[in-house]
């Protein structure tokens, strides 16, 4: 599956994983396009964190590849992955907590060169002004709220100016101002930076705002893939994953 | 009785900071990387033998011996990282367990092969002698070891607070999936913390060297003294190292003077089992999960 003409950031091709027999992903293939959003929905256990898992690394899959601009990337570490410009975040925020806000934003920085690295300090101190953390610049992480470490953790990937965000559920349990933060933040860098995000979320109103394309997985399958609009009417995510409304049923 | 006080106090801090190096590299490795390093004591009877050697062969003073000891050992612990360690990591914990006894074991033995089971003492020129200030009685040794012990407990927090590598040990310790997603090589800054743990390991054995007698076998005593100064003083932290090793110090101290030598060991290993089932998570609160 991929869109013709359009020369793919990150390929998904034909990935399969199981764990102990049970199927957690089958033959999953997609693309995200540079400077892009791609939303990915499903229901709970559908394997959606899994094949992010996939894509950065975590896991290695049973059968199929993963691209990067072109480049095979299946079975690289993640750390390696970070180097090539794959980022993620978590479910529940992963910050470290003993460090302040600052010195989270610079251990990315460890392997790069001296002179990459002092440019990097100086996008790090612009970055916690970019998500809202300048005030908080000098706290230690487990200081903050909830939804600053995710706005921490969020500038922290962007510090190596990555080619692709992984999110998983980035909006789940947050204030709605710290979603409106993450939000425009994602626009900007995707506008600004030419970053393209693959993002995981049970929001589906917000993913259908904010993405180019969606996919729905369905029990480990890919259900739907294409435009939002387009995802939320398929037959197939309906039943898989929506609903359907009362009034039309 | 004042002056006894204080010459009490003096000896028990200028030993405890033997005792926290000692400890030092054997909490860290555990609190950073989960490993239950039970060979760290060889490494440290490792250390006094280089002590001695360098000595006895060319004259090489023990100051001198403890910054020597620094990157010999830094890079001997990478080599037992790259061996031994990667090996048995992913295993389950009780092999690591086993594999790092196997290492103690083996060290010993090569150890009592090299030098016998006799006792050994480094003699420098200034190991007799003692500053008396307003009476407090300080033994040169005792003050130079101790101040190099202080020296590089100072330049491990340091390193692990103002460097990038540092922060990113730290970072590794507290969420070694997280670090390895933002890019930092595990496999390789866990060679430098194991390193770095072995260097603190050797130089602690030259410490010790300069203060007491010692043998081959003397290294279980100094692993006991080691665990005693890490469940005190929890894991991972150098400052709560410190405080537990001054605090083992000054309680061995304390006892050495006021009841029969024979006994210090019983009252300092009761009163580790007390802690231990009070507050089992030690000075610090840390605790960790081990491999």
């Amino acid at each position: 599956m991929s869109e013709a003409g359009a020369e793919a950031l990150l390929t998904v091709d034909g990935i399969g994983k199981r764990f102990r027999g049970v199927v957690a992903v089958k033959d999953v293939s997609f693309t995200v396009a540079p400077r892009s959003v791609l939303g990915l929905i499903g229901p709970n256990g559908s394997g959606k964190t899994t094949l992010l898992n996939i894509v950065n690394g975590v896991l290695a899959p049973d059968q199929g590849e993963i691209r990067l601009s072109g480049a095979v990337t299946t079975g690289r570490r993640p750390s390696d992955l970070a180097a090539l410009g794959v980022a993620r975040t978590f479910q529940a925020a992963r910050v470290f907590s003993t460090l302040t806000v600052t010195q989270n934003l610079f251990v990315p920085l460890l392997h790069q060169r001296a002179l990459e690295r002092r440019a990097a300090h100086r996008r790090a101190l612009e970055l916690l002004a970019f998500v809202g953390l300048e005030r908080h610049a000098d706290r230690v992480a487990s200081e903050l709220s909830g939804g600053q470490q995710r706005l921490l953790e969020f500038a922290r990937t962007l510090v190596t100016r990555p080619k692709i965000v992984l999110m998983d559920e980035p909006f789940a349990g947050v204030h709605p101002q710290i979603k409106a933060t993450l939000i425009r933040c994602i626009r900007e860098t995707v506008a600004a930076e030419g970053a393209s995000f693959l993002i995981v979320s049970h929001e589906v109103p917000d993913l259908v705002a904010m993405s180019d394309r969606m996919v729905c997985l369905v029990e480990g399958a890919v259900a739907a893939w294409g435009l939002p609009a387009d995802v939320i009417r398929e037959e197939k995510v309906i039943d898989g994953y929506l609903g359907r409304s009362e009034e039309a049923a | 009785m004042l002056t006894h006080v204080l010459s009490i106090v003096a000896d028990g801090v200028l030993l405890g900071l033997i005792y926290a190096i000692t400890g030092l590299g054997l909490s860290l490795v555990l609190g950073v990387m989960g490993i239950v390093n039970v060979a760290h004591s060889a490494f440290v009877m490792l250390g006094s033998f280089l002590a001695f050697e360098l000595f006895r062969r060319f004259g090489v003073d023990p100051v001198v011996a403890f910054v020597l000891a620094l990157p010999v050992f830094f890079v001997l612990g990478i080599v037992v990282y790259r061996v031994v360690i990667t090996r048995v990591q992913s295993a389950a914990q009780t092999q690591g367990l086993v594999a790092m006894f196997g290492l103690m074991v083996l060290i010993e033995n090569l150890g009592t092969i090299a030098w016998t089971t006799d006792t050994r003492v480094v003699t420098a020129s200034y190991t007799n002698a003692s500053l008396v200030l307003g009476g407090v009685v300080l033994p040169h040794v005792r003050l130079i070891a101790g101040g190099l012990a202080l020296l590089l407990i100072g330049g491990v927090w340091a390193f692990l607070r103002f460097t990038l590598t540092g922060r990113a040990i730290r970072a590794m310790g507290q969420n070694p999936e997280a670090a390895r997603i933002v890019g930092v090589d595990i496999a390789r800054l866990s060679a430098v913390m194991f390193g770095l743990g072995i260097a603190c390991a050797g130089a602690a054995g030259v410490a010790l060297a300069m203060v007491f007698p010692f043998s081959p076998n003397t290294q279980v005593v100094w692993l006991a003294w080691a665990f005693l100064v890490v469940i005190l003083g929890g894991l991972g932290s150098v400052a709560s190292t410190l405080a537990a090793g001054i605090a083992v110090g000054l309680i061995q101290s304390v006892c050495t003077a006021v009841m029969p030598f024979d006994t210090v060991y019983l009252v300092l290993y009761v009163l580790l089992a007390v802690i231990l089932t009070v507050r089992r998570e030690g000075l610090s609160r840390a605790v960790r999960r081990t491999i």
